[in-house]
């Protein structure tokens, strides 16, 4: 086998390093470059390139992906377990991606599967509980978010000793063009205090769709 | 492909895709940005998917598209790359020792210097691990010319990572400290 006529040129080589050559080959090469200092030095030259390269970039794997991906590759976001949010405006990044994926949906009229609301632990759905704090938080709250600045609070009362307010956080885009805010809940029924951040995301027929996140 | 699984597959990729589209561009928001309209074209052409190849190949070569769309608009070549853009790191990791980083970003840079055609072929091959054959499929080219070119990078890398570092390390007798191994 150490007869065939072999070139050692440069592609041979790196198919070589690679393994992608034939097994028959790989062998030729391998008892040809026992005689060629020169291609054994291209050889080493390309395996330390390969090696090099390999995981150069390998940094971005460990990030967690940015829920504008998520959402351009057409599903809302679901978190990964890795994913520890600091504090409550971060965490409402994934579920931002299925709240607007469900506000895309009803503007594309397109079928998108979105993270059922019931299926995210812990999930309280915003309108869940009718209450008069409740309501004075709704109709605090999308008028707030309609014209209110980022960073602006909003009061509301419900009984004497029930109250809240809500602080605007950043407007942003979702990729497919759904506008949507952050926001953070502030309130006080009785002896008991709750803080809740939220998400709101227009649908086709411009009203809010709200979601409530969990509170600390 | 049914629909689910397609979608699945996509948001299965996006690691590898931002992986691989950070290392075409130049930096990581760059890259997404190029992932993320790979996705929309995907999403918007996904009958033209064939159902039984690989998804990923299939993104692959949209991202390069995009990518190769994008520099011909801007007009620029290559040079036009900011190089030390490659050195962008994700932050926040205390695991990875700074020689490792400092490293990691000196092969960035290298892989910048290439050309583009070089380049893409470096990244699919040594950086995503396709096959020769699968690359040559989604560039679209013969099996030879990937490997000429994939010779042609790793060799120009080699040689650049055993160059002592240029540009901002001054010039002295330490220059050749800083060197690759």
């Amino acid at each position: 086998m150490n007869d065939l006529p072999l070139n050692l040129d440069q592609e041979t080589l790196v198919a070589y390093v690679d393994k992608e050559l034939p097994p028959a080959q790989a062998a030729a090469v391998e008892a040809a470059l026992m005689q060629n200092a020169v291609a054994r030095e291209t050889v080493r030259q390309l395996r330390l390139s390969g090696a090099a390269a390999a995981h150069a970039f390998d940094g971005v794997l460990n990030e967690p992906v940015p829920d504008r991906l998520l959402l351009a590759a057409g599903v809302g976001g679901v978190p990964p377990a890795s994913r520890r949010p600091r504090w409550p405006m971060r965490r409402l990044l994934p579920l931002a991606a299925s709240l607007a994926a469900l506000a895309i949906g009803l503007v594309g009229g397109y079928e998108l599967r979105l993270i059922q609301a019931d299926q995210v632990e812990g999930y309280v759905p915003a309108a869940a509980v009718v209450d008069p704090l409740n309501t004075a938080y709704e109709s605090t709250l999308m008028p707030a978010l309609d014209s209110g600045a980022e960073g602006q609070a909003f009061a509301y009362t419900g009984t004497a000793e029930d109250h809240g307010s809500i602080k605007l956080g950043r407007r942003f885009t979702t990729g497919f063009g759904a506008e949507c805010r952050e926001f953070a809940r502030h309130e006080t029924r009785g002896s008991s205090t709750q803080e809740n951040a939220g998400i709101a995301c227009r649908g086709a027929d411009q009203s809010w769709n709200v979601m409530l996140l969990p509170g600390q | 492909m049914a629909d689910a699984t397609f979608d699945q597959e996509l948001v299965a990729a996006l690691p590898k895709l931002r992986r691989f589209a950070f290392g075409l561009a130049g930096s990581i928001d760059e890259g997404d940005d190029l992932v993320q309209a790979a996705c929309e074209r995907a999403l918007a052409r996904r009958d033209q998917y064939k159902p039984g190849t690989r998804l990923v190949s299939w993104m692959y070569r949209i991202v390069q598209t995009v990518w190769i769309d994008r520099l011909r608009h801007r007009r620029r070549g290559p040079a036009a790359m900011d190089p030390t853009a490659l050195a962008e790191l994700p932050g926040g990791d205390a695991a990875v020792e700074m020689e490792s980083r400092l490293a990691l970003a000196e092969v960035r840079r290298a892989i910048a210097g290439l050309t583009p055609e070089q380049r893409t072929v470096l990244l699919l091959i040594s950086v995503e691990g396709v096959a020769y054959r699968e690359a040559a499929e989604i560039l679209q080219l013969p099996i030879g010319t990937v490997m000429s070119r994939l010779a042609r990078a790793r060799l120009a890398l080699g040689e650049a990572l055993e160059q002592p570092r240029s540009g901002s390390e001054p010039k002295g007798s330490n220059a050749n400290v800083i060197k690759l191994r």
